[in-house]
């Protein structure tokens, strides 16, 4: 007869009891797999719509050129004289070795020009992919342009050139009509005219020039550094930058969340404990005569705290293997409903598995060992009360 | 020197501000081999008495010595050590664990003990078997009658065959 049969044979007898304490650890254990499991759904489902909004990563000229600005950003080479990129410089983009993280590439000509008296920036772009970049776009006026001689107008040029829907405006060596109206988006869009790169490309003698490229990057499994490196060596005229204040701001919204269902995580395993805890120390106090036996008849301390201990591994270990099934599946009944909004997707994790199973017997054991220690060292006069 | 011997032991008893001589003084001398009965009306010392011999009760004053170990001196453990090298214990109320089948129960003093080499079934079967309880070893204490469980209590006490065995009213219940 081994130590172990004592505990096996202690849990096995009080069926209710255990089940009990197995079932408020699994709970515990069960509501931190499903918070991080839903943290980790959430994080990536959100990270993919923030590497979808908006450029993470500029392609733009290598020049000594002025420097004139964009959105806030610098861009050399503005019709400065400099070394344009081309067309061919996005294709050369799409070669790089992580091109299956470029979520959206959008080139850019920018030409001065002017409308009515008034200097304008023209901005030529892929209006699909600037679209899919600029979530943030909304035509408040009019429609998407539908056509390569149509043009979206930003907010303020519209109202300083007193351009609406179904107006035309004369570029260049030809005309384009209004198509829609950009709502404020509060950046330089507001002062611009977007049309389709190829017609302005056309319409301005530009060739297949392209002024900057805008690029979106899925940054979440690839540093952003290794892409701008690649896309570096890819297009040697040209210099490609982080925009730093994207990808902090990813950065710090993907750590935001990972500190909150850690932290939700950390209070329900600390409850889970003091069940434990409570549960032990009652455990004890019902078994007094028998712990009083076990050091009559010449049980050490650690004998008896082993039997403790050993019953508190075994019901963990259970607790573990049942709170992350719990925590796995309960989601995934639960997020359609509450949830519905996001679109989640939920992966096995076995890192994740092997996490709630070591939670689950570490605050097992942790929340048993005062427990098991007082016991080992009580006294079996005062314990069997006989003698 | 005897096996079991005691010089002027005393045990004292408090319960609030009072306190009590369970012994005082107590002296005597029981070699190895001797069957000593100690009878006395309640309350005169013999739990007492048995208790401080088999290295369960501290806080004594006097001398108390098993085969030339003074219990006085060891620590927790070591008692433990003793009690489970040289005593077999049989406790007025049995104390037979209440999830374990009799077979465990007098399975129990060998669980802790070192190099049995899987011999611990064989020598508790035995145990039962001169106690008349093999029948019945697959039982749970639930399941026995009072004389059924201390008959179980005395095989565990024996089944280690200490060299003392320890014995609070012993046949209280058997026929």
């Amino acid at each position: 007869m081994k130590l172990i049969t004592i505990s096996l044979n202690n849990l096995l007898r009080k069926k209710g009891r255990t089940f009990f304490l197995v079932a408020g650890l699994a709970i515990g254990i069960g509501a931190a797999v499903a918070m991080t499991s839903v943290g980790d759904a959430m994080n990536r489902e959100v990270m993919h719509a923030l590497d979808e909004f908006g450029a993470n990563i500029l392609v733009l000229p290598a020049s000594d050129g002025l420097p004139l600005s964009y959105g806030g950003l610098t861009v050399s080479a503005v019709n400065t004289g400099g070394r344009e990129l081309t067309t061919h410089d996005v294709d050369r983009i799409r070669t790089i070795k992580n091109s299956q993280n470029i979520s959206t590439l959008a080139p850019k000509l920018l030409v001065q020009a002017e409308v009515r008296g008034t200097k304008v920036l023209i901005a030529g772009v892929d209006f699909k992919a600037e679209q899919r970049l600029k979530k943030w776009w909304r035509v408040t006026a009019g429609t998407n342009p539908q056509d390569h001689g149509e043009a979206l107008i930003g907010k303020d040029a519209a109202l300083r050139l007193q351009l609406a829907p179904g107006g035309r405006i004369a570029l260049g060596q030809g005309d384009l009509r209004v198509a829609g109206v950009l709502g404020n988006t509060g950046s330089q869009d507001d002062g611009l005219i977007f049309a389709d790169i190829q017609w302005v490309q056309r319409h301005f003698h530009k060739g297949n020039a392209v002024s900057l490229i805008e690029l979106s990057a899925l940054c979440s499994g690839c540093p952003i550094e290794d892409m701008v490196a690649q896309i570096s060596s890819a297009l040697p005229g040209a210099r490609a930058v982080a925009v730093k204040e994207t990808v902090e701001l990813k950065m710090q919204a993907m750590h935001y969340f990972h500190k909150f269902s850690l932290g939700i995580s950390t209070l329900l395993l600390i409850v889970a404990g003091m069940i434990i805890f409570f549960a032990m120390t009652a455990s004890v106090k019902e078994r007094v005569q028998e712990i009083g036996l076990f050091r009559a008849i010449g049980f050490r301390t650690g004998h008896i705290i082993q039997v403790l201990l050993t019953e508190a591994f075994i019901v963990s270990l259970l607790a573990g293997i049942a709170g992350y099934v719990l925590g796995v599946i309960s989601p995934l009944f639960v997020a359609p409903y509450l949830m519905s909004a996001y679109n989640l997707t939920f992966e096995f994790d076995p890192a994740l598995a092997a996490r709630a199973l070591a939670s689950s017997v570490l605050v097992g054991l942790l929340a048993s060992v005062y427990p098991a220690v007082r016991a080992g060292r009580l006294d079996p006069v005062e314990a069997l009360k006989t003698l | 020197m005897s096996f079991i011997e005691l010089k002027n032991a005393t045990k004292i008893f408090h319960a609030g501000d009072e306190e009590y001589a369970a012994l005082k003084g107590v002296s005597l001398g029981i070699n190895s081999g001797e069957f000593v009965a100690i009878m006395g009306p309640s309350g005169s010392g013999k739990s007492t008495l048995l208790s401080l011999i088999g290295g369960l009760s501290k806080a004594f004053s006097g001398v108390v010595s098993i085969d030339g170990i003074d219990l006085g001196v060891l620590g927790p453990n070591k008692l433990s050590d003793f009690r489970r090298e040289y005593l077999g214990f049989v406790f007025q109320s049995f104390y037979l664990v209440p999830y374990l089948t009799a077979l465990e129960n007098v399975m129990l003093p060998l669980a802790i003990q070192p190099g049995l080499n899987g011999t611990a079934r064989g020598m508790a079967l035995e145990s039962l078997s001169r106690v008349g309880m093999e029948p019945k070893s697959g039982r749970l204490p639930s399941q026995l009658s009072g004389g059924e469980q201390e008959r179980v209590a005395i095989a565990r006490a024996i089944v280690n065959k200490p060299p003392l065995i320890l014995a609070d009213e012993p046949t209280g219940n058997l026929d």
